[in-house]
């Protein structure tokens, strides 16, 4: 065991050289574009070499001047570069050998045009769906603005969807998210930084935060973390959040994914910072506490009154979905005296002949209702319903009367199984429902005294945490007295007039004091 | 790497220490409730009643099946032995689960070995940690058996018993309530008896109530009162919420009845040089709910008159209870030592060796005063 423990190790080393070396490959030399447009037609083409989906188109501006137009199909705006570009400069008289700038003034009706140096400029711009205008005897090329990528419509998020409350949630293309934030802060103080991040995905990665409410060094510390990320290529969110974390081995989420551009206002307006990636449609929020993560965005569109019952029921079955079938099991086990005795005789006859002791039972129909959630969410949407009528007699009735399992138990389970979903962030009811099998088997072994070992394990643990140097369970740990006008309640919003303290304190006051309604307060 | 082995290793310390006190519910034999009987001078029986959790009825052996339509049975099951824990391991051989008293709610003693004294066969349940300290405690005039034998319809003796004990119509002790009185003075507890069965039905299709108090001497059985005695002592106790009282108004016909309602009663000690006083004060609000009388329950005066009355009857309930218990049976169940012990500290502890003597002796006092707040919700029935 050991040994291979080693050799994992040598492994590991050697592979990480490995990296080291291609990174220093993938940094060359720039090759600046020369003013021969043969020579760079025939550099990209090299780069370009055997890929159909890039169009090289060859022509002359104004019947004279040698030009080259580089695009890729189905990333750029074909009309567009008909109408703005090809015909324009076709049509174009040439007077005088003038320089690009010039008449891209006179000509070019694109709205964003860039000068690029080099090939590797080209080739990223052309990548990116900007076509790249080179014309003879110039070392700068063009890049024109007509990307125009795919893109799926503005729908209704589809995991935190709401009563009340805006119906846009974020898409895969990211300068439509970042419109979507803007449009709801009209600010210039919101301030986004844009990189890229993964070697060969170059995917575009946005900081957005407000200057002024943010904290500069929390903005600093994103940034750096998010420039040290060295990775092939970043698909999905995830990958960044694995690789910006605290804690990188807990089974907490340190980072919250939202899909509503409103919870991103709400955040970026506390002073948090919001990281987009492109072809996500998740934004990941920075700094992130335990209880924010029970904060449904709705709990701010609804009467303040609703909003803190339901509150609190959130936080009574985010209690019951972690204990509930550990404390059901510790006490078949261990305690029996410790529920009413009326209770304990129905428990006691629909136990009678089911053979397995509580520990197993439990085990048995958890995973079978994880195995069926889990199911529900990958099969194809016409098939879901045969897993649905199926799971229903699997863990109900059939189960039952088989008597490999009793009544209680079922209740237990589904009632878990709601629990887990009322939590609003389903990635920390995700966490939870893991968390509950270690939680089954301290209470199989030692009953409520290994469930009380289990919390103050997963206590300890969510005390160490920190979300980007803000702790994890502030503002109950460190105590913050009033900042539980958002977490024991939903205050009223003329209460919530003090923003929540992150990393530090300053710009503390949100909105004017004295918000409170009345029937006379207009006319005062 | 390390972490695993780590994981692995506590796994293992889990399943090595974990479950030696582990049950499961289907090889435990839930006891409802248990008895003592005395059999002669050195054997006593114990009986419990345990709880079949089976539709099916089982009957086997030394024990009778209890039919119910409810989720439970129950199977009644004794042993005999010199001490409880010697009949429990005797009552242990003849089952084939393990005996679980966690869920035992009722504990009976009979009359006779009451009468001994209960210390020792309370010990066992106090002594032990697995048996409730909330159960109920009777004392009963037939033999713990016989009471646990009786074919209840639906639901066992001893759920009857309890459900009488948990409504507080009359007596209801606790174990833990047991323990504190007999630390602090005498001991009462309610007294069961066989109701007389229905006629044709045979001598066991009944079952067992509370119809009185039995009172102790420190631990012993000295006699018992019945339920109007109960009453007035619940009463002086301050363990009544609601209570009735039906009587004769003066120069009427015809009884009226009244509920009475918020009654908080305090006891007022007082030492006079050698005299030892005491003051039954209370308070209270009645209202009227039955009136067979004549007398139209309008004016202030006649509700007046009535009040007045009330206080005499109410009165004459607690003298009579207080005369029986403190006079005849010189048990201090009513709290008056307690009283004086809380008012005089110093002179309380010189003098509680010879409690015993000074006790009797005390002079009962009576301030009780009521109001009739509420005549009835219609009065159209009034006779005119």
């Amino acid at each position: 065991m050991f040994r291979l423990k080693g050799g994992e190790g040598m492994f590991f080393r050697r592979s990480k050289q490995k990296k080291v070396d291609k990174h220093q490959q993938m940094e060359e030399e720039r090759s600046p574009l020369s003013s021969n447009l043969d020579k760079n037609i025939e550099k990209i083409r090299l780069l370009y070499e055997d890929c159909s989906d890039v169009v090289f188109r060859s022509f002359l501006i104004g019947g004279k001047v040698k030009a080259e137009l580089i695009y890729i199909d189905g990333l750029s705006n074909m009309e567009e570069i008909d109408t703005s570009v090809l015909s324009p400069l076709m049509q174009k008289m040439v007077e005088k050998r003038s320089s690009p700038s010039n008449w891209m003034e006179e000509k070019l009706s694109v709205a964003k045009i860039t000068e690029v140096n080099t090939v590797e400029e080209c080739i990223e711009n052309t990548l990116m769906g900007n076509p790249i205008l080179l014309v003879e005897h110039e070392s700068k090329g063009l890049a024109l603005g007509l990307a125009r990528a795919e893109k799926r419509a503005v729908e209704e998020p589809a995991s935190e969807s709401v009563v009340k409350g805006s119906r846009e949630g974020f898409v895969e293309t990211i300068s439509v998210n970042i419109a979507l934030i803007r449009r709801r802060i009209k600010s210039p103080q919101l301030k986004m930084k844009s990189m890229k991040i993964g070697r060969r995905s170059q995917t575009e990665v946005a900081v957005v935060y407000m200057k002024g409410l943010a904290n500069e060094t929390l903005i600093e510390e994103v940034n750096n973390r998010l420039q040290r990320i060295d990775i092939d290529g970043v698909l999905e969110s995830q990958y960044i959040e694995e690789l910006i974390e605290d804690h990188p081995s807990s089974p907490f989420p340190q980072i919250l994914s939202t899909e509503r551009p409103d919870s991103c206002a709400a955040s970026l307006l506390e002073g948090k910072v919001v990281i987009l990636v492109d072809g996500t449609p998740f934004a990941m929020i920075t700094p992130t506490t335990f209880l924010a993560l029970l904060q449904a965005s709705e709990d701010y569109y609804q009467r303040f009154v609703l909003s803190t019952a339901i509150r609190w029921l959130r936080y009574v079955y985010l209690l019951l979905s972690l204990l509930l079938p550990s404390l059901y099991v510790a006490v078949l086990s261990f305690h029996q005296e410790m529920i009413p005795t009326k209770l304990m005789m129905s428990i006691a006859t629909s136990r009678e002949n089911v053979p397995f002791p509580a520990i197993v039972e439990a085990l048995i129909m958890e995973i079978t209702f994880e195995a069926l959630r889990e199911a529900g969410v990958r099969l194809p949407k016409q098939i879901g319903s045969a897993v649905s009528i199926v799971g229903a007699l699997v863990i109900g009735q059939a189960a039952i009367q088989a008597g490999i399992v009793s009544p209680p138990m079922v209740m237990v389970v589904a009632l878990t199984g709601i629990a887990s979903f009322t939590i609003p962030r389903y990635n920390l009811g995700a966490t939870l429902r893991v968390l509950r099998f270690p939680m089954m088997f301290l209470a199989g072994t030692l009953g409520i005294l290994g469930v009380m070992l289990g919390i103050l394990i997963i206590l300890t643990h969510l005390c160490t945490l920190r979300s980007f140097g803000v702790p994890y369970l502030s503002p109950i740990a460190p105590w913050n007295k009033s900042a539980m006008k958002d977490v024991l309640i939903r205050a009223p919003w003329w209460q919530l007039s003090e923003r929540p303290r992150l990393t530090g304190e300053f710009n503390q006051y949100r909105q004017g004091p004295n918000q409170k309604p009345g029937p006379r307060k207009g006319g005062e | 790497m390390r972490m695993m082995l780590y994981l692995i290793g506590l796994t293992c310390t889990f399943l090595l220490t974990g479950c030696w006190d582990q049950t499961e519910m289907s090889n435990t034999a839930l006891i409802k409730a248990a008895g003592v009987d005395r059999i002669d001078d050195n054997t006593i029986e114990l009986t419990v009643e345990i709880a079949v959790p089976q539709t099916q009825s089982q009957s086997g052996g030394q024990g009778q099946s209890q039919g119910s339509g409810g989720v439970t049975q129950v199977l009644i099951r004794s042993s005999k032995g010199k001490t409880i824990p010697d009949a429990l391991e005797k009552l242990q051989e003849q089952l084939p689960r393990k005996i679980f008293w966690g869920h035992s709610e009722v504990i009976v003693i009979n009359e006779k070995l009451a009468k001994e004294g209960i210390r020792d066969s309370i010990d066992y349940f106090i002594r032990d940690p697995r048996p409730r300290i909330r159960s109920y405690v009777f004392v009963a005039k037939e033999s713990a058996k016989e009471i646990f034998s009786l074919k209840t319809p639906s639901y066992s003796p001893s759920e009857i018993l309890w459900d009488i004990a948990e409504s507080q119509t009359l007596m209801h002790v606790t174990l833990v309530d047991l323990l504190q009185r007999l630390v602090i003075g005498d001991v009462f507890l309610p007294m069961v008896e066989k109701l007389p069965p229905a006629k044709g039905k045979k001598s066991n299709e009944t079952f067992a109530y509370i119809y009185g108090t039995a009172i102790f001497k420190k631990d012993k059985m000295i006699g018992s009162i019945d339920d109007e005695l109960t009453r007035g002592v619940k009463w002086i106790q301050n363990d009544v919420k609601e209570s009735n009282i039906t009587f004769l108004p003066e120069g009427a016909k015809g009884y009226i009845s009244m509920n009475l309602q918020e009654a908080d009663v305090k006891l007022i000690p007082k030492i006079k040089g050698d005299k030892w006083e005491l003051t039954i004060k209370t308070r209270t609000r009645a209202e009227i709910v039955l009136n067979e009388t004549n007398i139209q329950v309008k004016s202030p005066k006649e509700i007046n008159s009535l009040e007045k009355q009330l206080v005499k009857q109410w009165e004459g309930r607690l003298k009579r209870a207080v005369q029986k218990v403190q006079k005849e049976q010189k048990a201090d169940i009513l709290g008056f030592g307690e009283a004086f012990e809380r008012k005089y500290p110093k002179k309380w502890r010189k003098v509680k060796d010879k409690w015993d003597d000074i006790y009797p002796q005390v002079e009962v006092k009576y301030d009780i005063d009521t109001t009739i707040l509420r005549i009835g919700a219609g009065t159209a029935t009034e006779a005119r």
